[in-house]
């Protein structure tokens, strides 16, 4: 493990990350988009959408298919920072089933070696990728468990605690009269709802019933990432 | 041959009207192959004018087909127009056929258009385009002869203009032998006009019909306090009022649909006769605007209260008062508009001037100077936007298989493209194919696939498809209809405001559209739900883009005036008060030095730069100073800028010697540089450029699931190409276009380099009476969504404003009573 302590006081202290507690475990939510538990040395990652320019531009998007480098760009160097035991992605990982195929030589050796870094690395199935190729290397499971936290990509009725994706939750902050916008975190007492880390992939507001349905706002709290730093989302309940 | 036919020479004289001279001369000029350009007043009949030779063509040899295209930057204008010429047309019995089609008619008329055309087609740009990309464009455009462009000195210098000259272009190598006419109203150069007009190295002939009249403009001269800031001439309310009550119809024409909704609130409020006055703005839903069009065409309203909507064309018949709320910010503009009252020629148009605050007062005052010298300000023209030309690429694409090599001829071709390099060209045409990445080993999306003949082709129908539907380079922000609720959830739609104000509503807020309250409920299916209520403190929305730049010409007037004491006599006597003020307590600006005065206030220090340069400049100005201060540690907190000046507060004093060091062109450079590239300023920009060069479709509103996918933050695109592919063409497009369109480079750094050295700085004690206007500019820094706020402060402001006047009356010792 190659995070310390004082890494991490650091780390807060510089705004990079917030310490959480979920099913008393602790957290390190970093601004980047990536969720560490140092006490299992597993790094979460989720909703990566590799490929997604590539499938859009098939139906006549001329996008610049440089998402899905981009993504592993920042993933490795986070990787390389936190070194962690196991990595695992929750869910949407190719944004779908025929992305894998269509990843470029590099693009490809790249994954392949990311994979490598950590000694296990997880991709759990979400409803972009239900099935993964067998050449793909890393474990592939519908659900985990971390600590007794089950990982898995959308939320689950029968679970106790969990930590899923899915949502692609954004959020936004007014500060001195000018408003950030951000993807975040979405904390409750026993749920986490991942940000999407793709590097084109889009967000829906916290206060879109489909999130609160899971985090309704008495309970819970959002943190915003804004330019390599993290905010807690202050979010007056509306009078009507 | 007599050069008018006898059918046409007697339906002139049944009208009681005489063939002018320049009418004469349209018909001569037809003859010739030459471009012609018709320069004229408004109310000189310019349009028939424009029509008369193909409607004489026409008669003497009738015939199937397209002859004549006419193009309006306005939708509205087409069925105006239609009206207009189907009168003669019917009167005289001509076997000419003339219709409409824009993107309201319906498809199976378009479909019979195209099998069996009229001979007359009236259409807009945007459509014109979509019918150069069918695949029977040819027979189409075939036997056309003459295509006319109405309000060509709209189109001219913006990007809509750009893409006209592309269509225009496109339509020359289909059918080479046509003539372009251009209908303008008087303007400055029209020389320029005429390059735009024809085709590169070959500008059009110019007709110029002079105005014999001068309009008749005069400032008002209120007896109630005119404010020192502020934009809604709340003060003169009764003044309007009792204009319009002596006026038969009146035009009252204002800035932003802000002000509108709130000058129109204001009347109401003075209403005592009950007088039919109405509202027309740009958001209004068109069944609104129609209804409204109509009473006025019926003689039915006394005033109408409206934005640039009605600059344009429509013939009023019986205005006989304009009066424009606040600052004219360009002649011509305020020509186009003091034209709207009394079309006829011989007769002058009366306006009356309506400024919104002291500031504005000198800038009405330049501006009748400028009218009764029958000078005229006017847009420079610039090159072509670039990112309309892979839309352009692929709509000929989407026509017939392209040669690389010609379609650049007919882009150089346009003249605002004539300056396009090669290099450019192959850039923007390899993005048009597969995206444009520098980066090799990606499979591409070919957009355009290479045939045979190595010409290229639209790869497949959907490529067809997603092109005509995003053709055009108007690029909305998102918005939201107005449902006005009367019972349950009954109700109708009465207009549209902008997704950022509706936001910032929560259930229960008022605010004002279309003239009244209404209280805010609910967005329901991309419809804002709202019914008539009373509120305090309403919002008002506001809309981006609302604000010009005063003009070179004008800044350079009112600079002048002030100058030239003798010309202070003709301003209203207010305004003659607050200039003694200033010159007793500080000092006039000059034109040939830029006066910078420095003093405490609200605890830190301000400085005010008077540069007079526009809104625009002053606030690239603002950012590239205040960066520059960071760097000297003088602590700049913020700025704010009007067209006049502008203002920084800092937290230390400046001194003379980083006077020198600030205000130099240099900034231009590094600072410039820094700044560009962390402003959000390149990725608004790119959301533009975006959309336009076909990157992404029109960003819709987040509840559209189904758009959801496309539609994620082009801002993404934009942080990845600029990390990852750095050299890709719609960076630097976008670049160009900030640079352009957002920050008026051009005029800071004609500017900068002007007054060099020479900038005057005035320690002052207090603020000075000049600077109090800039000052008190709430808008600083938040230009966006502003509008409401700066007017929910004002009445605190002015207050303020005549305290500050108050000591400075004590500190000059009473001079002034």
């Amino acid at each position: 493990m190659a995070v310390t302590a004082d890494w991490l006081y650091d780390a807060i202290a510089k705004r990079q990350g917030v310490l959480v507690k979920l099913a008393n475990i602790s957290w390190l939510l970093h601004a980047e988009g990536v969720a560490f538990c140092p006490a299992h040395d597993t790094l979460l990652v989720s909703d990566l959408h590799l490929e997604k320019a590539s499938y859009l531009a098939r139906s006549g998007n001329p996008l610049t298919p440089l998402d899905t480098y981009a993504t592993l760009q920042r993933l490795t160097k986070l990787i390389a920072l936190f070194k962690p035991a196991k990595v695992i992605c929750v869910g949407d990982s190719f944004h779908d089933v025929g992305a894998f195929t269509r990843l470029s030589s590099g693009d490809r050796a790249e994954l392949s070696r990311m994979v490598e870094m950590p000694t296990e690395w997880v991709w759990i199935l979400g409803n972009h990728d239900p099935d993964l190729p067998a050449d793909i290397p890393g474990k592939k499971r519908k659900q985990t468990i971390v600590g007794n936290i089950r990982i898995v990509h959308e939320p689950e009725q029968d679970a106790a605690y969990q930590v899923v994706g899915h949502f692609h939750p954004k959020g936004k902050v007014s500060v001195n009269r000018h408003r950030l916008r951000g993807k975040c975190y979405v904390l409750t007492e026993n749920l986490l709802i991942m940000p999407s880390f793709g590097q084109y992939t889009g967000g829906l507001d916290v206060s879109d019933a489909a999130i609160t349905r899971h985090a309704p706002k008495a309970g819970r709290q959002c943190f915003l990432m804004y330019e390599g730093a993290i905010y807690t989302l202050n979010e007056r309940t509306r009078k009507t | 041959m007599p050069i008018l036919p006898p059918r046409f020479a007697d339906w002139f004289a049944h009208r009681g009207w005489t063939l002018r001279d320049y009418q004469l001369e349209m018909l001569r000029a037809a003859t010739t192959p030459q471009h012609t350009l018709l320069v004229a007043p408004t109310g000189a009949g310019k349009t028939l004018s424009g029509f008369l030779p193909s409607l004489v063509e026409l008669d003497a040899s009738p015939r199937k087909g397209l002859h004549t295209l006419y193009i309006s930057p306005l939708k509205a204008l087409t069925q105006d127009i239609h009206r207009n010429l189907l009168e003669p047309i019917e009167q005289m019995g001509l076997e000419v056929t003339a219709e409409t089609r824009t993107g309201d008619t319906p498809s199976h008329k378009r479909q019979r258009q195209r099998k069996n055309p009229p001979n007359i087609l009236l259409t807009t740009p945007e459509s014109l385009m979509l019918m150069l990309s069918y695949a029977d464009a040819r027979v189409l455009f075939d036997k056309l002869e003459r295509v006319i462009i109405d309000e060509i000195h709209s189109v001219v210098a913006n990007k809509r203009g750009d893409f006209t000259s592309l269509a225009l272009s496109r339509l020359s190598s289909l059918a080479p032998g046509i003539k372009r006419i251009g209908l303008s109203a008087t303007i400055a150069e029209p020389e320029t006009i005429a390059s735009w007009l024809g085709n590169t190295g070959n500008p059009a002939e110019i007709v110029e019909v002079p105005s014999p009249v001068k309009p008749d403009v005069n400032i008002l001269r209120s007896m109630n306090r005119m404010p020192f800031g502020g934009y809604m001439a709340k003060y003169a309310m009764s003044d309007i009022y009792a204009a319009i009550e002596n006026a038969k119809t009146c035009l009252v024409f204002v800035n932003t649909r802000a002000q509108a909704e709130l000058v129109f609130q204001m009347l109401w409020e003075e209403n005592r006769l009950g007088l039919p006055i109405a509202l027309y703005h740009g958001s209004l839903s068109k069944e609104q605007r129609r209804k409204t069009e109509a009473m006025m065409a019926a003689g039915q309203l006394r005033a109408i209260v409206s934005t640039s909507a009605l600059e344009l064309g429509i013939d009023w018949g019986d205005v006989d008062l304009v009066i424009q709320v606040g600052a004219p910010k360009g002649v011509s503009r305020l020509m186009q508009r003091i034209g709207r009252a009394n079309h006829r020629l011989d007769e002058p148009s009366v306006a009356l001037l309506v400024p919104a605050n002291r500031f504005e007062a000198l800038e009405c005052q330049a501006a009748v100077d400028a009218i009764e010298a029958g000078q005229l300000d006017g847009d420079a023209p610039q090159p072509g936007a670039m990112d309309i030309l892979p839309q352009f690429i692929l709509n000929c694409a989407c026509h017939e298989p392209i040669d690389v090599e010609e379609i650049y001829q007919q882009i150089t071709d346009a003249a605002p493209y004539q300056a396009v390099s090669r290099e450019d060209y192959q850039k923007l045409l390899a993005f048009t194919r597969d995206g444009g990445s520098a980066l090799q080993g990606y499979e591409r999306y070919q957009r355009l696939l290479q045939n045979e003949e190595g010409k290229l082709v639209a790869a497949n129908k959907r490529v067809i498809q997603r092109h005509r539907q995003n053709i055009g380079t108007i690029v909305e922000a998102g918005r939201l209809k107005v449902k006005r609720l009367r019972r349950g959830n009954q109700g109708t739609i009465i207009g549209e405001v902008e997704e950022y104000f509706a936001q910032q509503l929560t259930p229960g807020d008022t605010f004002i559209f279309a003239g009244e309250v209404l209280q805010y409920e609910a967005i329901r299916d991309m419809q804002l739900h709202a019914r008539p209520a009373k509120g305090k403190d309403p919002k008002i929305p506001s809309y981006v883009g609302g604000q010009m730049p005063m003009s070179t010409f004008l800044a350079d007037n009112v600079k002048r005036i002030l100058h030239d004491k003798n010309e202070w006599k003709k301003l209203p006597e207010q305004v003659l008060e607050w200039l003694q003020l200033q010159e007793g307590f500080s000092q006039i600006p000059t034109p040939d030095r830029v006066l910078v005065e420095q003093f405490p206030f609200r605890k830190t220090f301000y400085t005010l730069f008077y540069t007079f340069e526009g809104r625009m400049a002053n606030q690239t100005l603002g950012m590239l100073l205040t960066r520059r201060m960071e760097k000297l540690k003088l602590k700049p907190l913020s700025f704010s800028v009007t067209d006049y000046g502008l203002s920084i507060s800092a937290l230390k004093e400046i001194s003379s010697a980083q006077l020198a060091a600030l205000f130099q062109p240099d900034i231009l450079g590094d600072e410039l540089e820094d700044w560009m590239l962390q402003a959000p300023m390149l990725k608004r920009s790119f959301r533009q450029v975006a959309v336009v060069s076909g990157l992404t479709e029109q960003r819709y509103h987040s509840s559209q699931k189904t758009m959801k996918q496309v539609t994620f933050s082009t801002d993404l695109i934009y942080d990845t190409l600029r990390e990852y592919d750095p050299d890709h063409i719609l960076l630097s497009v976008a670049r160009a276009d900030a640079e352009r369109e957002l920050l008026d480079l051009r005029r800071l750094a004609d500017m900068l380099i002007r007054y060099v050295g020479k900038t005057t700085l005035i320690n002052l004690p207090k603020v000075s009476p000049m600077a109090i206007p800039i000052v008190l500019d709430v808008r600083s820094e938040q230009i966006k969504g502003a509008g409401a706020h700066a007017l929910l402060e004002q009445a605190d402001l002015y207050a303020e404003a005549e305290a500050m006047m108050d000591e400075i009356r004590e500190l000059l010792g009473g001079s002034h009573s």
